[in-house]
C-alpha cells in the first residue's frame, strides 16, 4: 500500500511536471492525460483502494490550479480510480492491449463523471464542452502513450 | 476492519470530502483549503519551473546572447521612436486633461502594472489556467485584468480567477467562461468577446452590428471597449480572422485570434487599479 501511495504522489508530481516542463508534448493544444494513466496503473496493480487514493490525490492537485471548483477533479478521479481497480486480479496484463483497454475504460469514466458533475453542480459556464473532437484526440493521444508509461513504471519496479 | 470495509469507508469519506468541498467552493470564491493547497502546489510548480529554466538556460545561453544582442538593437531603435512619441503624448495628455475638466468627466481610473512570472500552465481539454508567482500579499485580487507584452505589443491575457497568499490562478481570455467588452480598433464597432475554450481557435466576437461588415478588415485589431469597469479601454485583445453572418443571428460573428502567444508566455503584468490599492 505504501508503494501505491508513493506512486500516487508520483502521479500528482507528473501532473505538475505537465503544467511546467512538459508543455512541449501538447499537440494542437492537447496533452495526453498522464495522471489518468498513472491512476489506472495504480488501480490495476494495487486494487481499488490504491486506485481511489491515487485518483483523489491527483485530483486535489488539479483542483488547486484548475478553473473548476475545488473538489471537482478529486471526485472524478476518485471514482475513476475506484472503477479501474475492478481490473485488479481479474485480467492478465500484457504490453499493449490490456493497458489500452484499461485506459479507454478509465477515460470513459472520467468523461462520464465530468458530464454528470457539470450538470449536477451547474458548471456548464466553467467547464469546456467535452463532447467534441478535442476530447477524442486527447483519448487517442493518451491511449498511444499508455504502453510507454506502463512499461516505464514496470521497469522502475512497480 | 477488513480490506473491503476499509476500502468502502475510504471511498465514502473521500467522496464526502470532495462533494462538500465542491458545494462549499462554489458558494465561496475564497475557500481556505483551496488557498492552502494552491500555496503548496504553487511553490512546487515554482521550484520545478526554476530548475527547468536553469537547465534550459544553460544549454541555450549562447543562442540567448545572440537574441539579446538583436533585441538590444531593436530596443534602441524603438527608444528613439518613443522619445519623439513621449513629447507628443505629453502635449496630448495635457490637452486631454483640459478637455476632461471642461466636460466635467470623472478622472479615468489609473492602473499600475505588477509584473509576475508564469510558474504553471494547466492545459486540459476541460479548462486551461495559468499560475503566477504573485498573490494576495502582493495586492492581487480576483477579477483584476492581466496583460503581457509579446512581440513588442501589449495584449490582454485574461483575468485573475483565484488567489492564495503567494500565488494566483489566471483565467485566460479564451476560456469558456471569459467575456470581454470589445471594439474594433479602426472601425470602432462594438461587440462582446467570448472564449471558446481552445487556444487554437480562441475567441468569437458577437453582437457586432451587421452594417459593420463592409468596414471590417481581416487582421484588424480588436481592443477592450472599457465599457465595463473590469478592463481598461484600448487594451489589444486580438485580431480578426474571419467574419460571418449566421442566418440565426441578427448581428455579425467574428472569429478572433489572440494577440498573446500563450505557448510562449513567461511573464505577465497584473493591472492593479487605484481602487484595489
Amino acid at each position: 500500500m505504501s508503494r501505491a501511495f508513493v506512486l500516487a504522489l508520483a502521479g500528482a508530481g507528473l501532473r505538475l511536471l505537465q503544467n511546467t516542463l512538459f508543455g512541449f508534448i501538447a499537440v494542437r493544444g492537447v496533452q495526453p492525460d498522464l495522471a489518468l494513466i498513472v491512476t489506472a496503473f495504480v488501480a490495476f496493480r494495487f486494487g481499488r483502494q490504491g486506485g481511489q487514493v491515487a485518483g483523489f490525490l491527483i485530483g486535489i492537485t488539479e483542483d488547486a490550479v484548475g478553473a473548476t471548483p475545488f473538489g471537482f477533479h478529486s471526485l472524478v478521479r476518485l471514482i475513476h480510480g475506484n472503477l479501474a481497480g475492478l481490473f485488479h486480479g481479474n485480467v492478465a496484463m500484457d504490453a499493449l492491449f490490456v493497458p489500452a483497454i484499461l485506459v479507454i475504460v478509465s477515460f470513459g469514466a472520467k468523461v462520464a463523471g465530468t458530464a454528470v458533475l457539470t450538470v449536477v453542480f451547474g458548471l456548464a459556464e466553467t467547464v469546456n464542452p467535452i463532447w467534441n473532437v478535442a476530447t477524442l484526440f486527447e483519448l487517442t493521444y493518451t491511449v498511444l502513450v499508455t504502453p510507454i508509461v506502463f512499461f516505464a513504471l514496470r521497469k522502475v519496479g512497480f | 476492519m477488513t480490506d473491503i470495509s476499509r476500502r468502502r469507508t475510504t471511498f465514502w469519506v473521500l467522496c464526502a470530502v470532495s462533494v462538500v468541498s465542491l458545494a462549499w467552493s462554489q458558494r465561496n470564491a475564497d475557500f481556505l483549503p483551496q488557498r492552502i493547497v494552491l500555496n503548496a502546489i504553487g511553490t512546487v510548480e515554482r521550484v520545478i519551473s526554476s530548475v527547468g529554466r536553469g537547465v534550459a538556460g544553460t544549454v541555450t545561453s549562447v543562442r540567448e546572447l545572440r537574441d539579446l544582442r538583436r533585441e538590444y538593437t531593436l530596443v534602441l531603435d524603438q527608444l528613439q521612436e518613443y522619445r519623439s512619441v513621449a513629447t507628443d503624448l505629453e502635449v496630448l495628455s495635457r490637452e486631454n486633461d483640459r478637455l476632461r475638466e471642461q466636460l466635467g468627466f470623472l478622472e479615468r481610473i489609473e492602473f499600475r502594472a505588477l509584473p509576475a512570472r508564469v510558474v504553471g500552465k494547466s492545459e486540459h481539454t476541460i479548462y486551461t489556467t495559468l499560475t503566477i508567482n504573485r498573490g494576495e500579499r502582493h495586492g492581487i485580487r480576483p477579477g483584476q485584468p492581466v496583460v503581457a507584452y509579446t512581440g513588442g505589443k501589449e495584449g490582454l491575457v485574461g483575468r485573475v480567477q483565484r488567489v492564495s497568499d503567494w500565488y494566483a490562478v489566471i483565467l485566460p481570455v479564451f476560456a469558456v467562461n471569459s467575456f470581454v467588452g470589445a471594439r474594433l480598433e479602426r472601425s470602432r464597432f462594438e461587440g462582446l468577446i467570448e472564449g471558446t475554450g481552445y487556444a487554437e481557435d480562441p475567441m468569437r466576437m458577437r453582437y457586432v452590428a451587421s452594417q459593420a461588415r463592409d468596414g471590417i478588415e481581416y487582421g484588424e485589431p480588436v481592443v477592450t471597449s472599457g465599457l465595463s469597469s473590469r478592463f481598461p479601454p484600448d487594451l489589444r485583445v486580438g485580431t480578426v480572422r474571419e467574419v460571418s453572418s449566421p442566418p440565426y443571428e441578427p448581428s455579425l460573428v467574428l472569429r478572433v485570434d489572440s494577440i498573446v502567444d500563450f505557448d510562449r508566455l513567461e511573464f505577465v503584468s497584473v493591472l492593479l487599479s487605484e481602487v484595489d490599492r
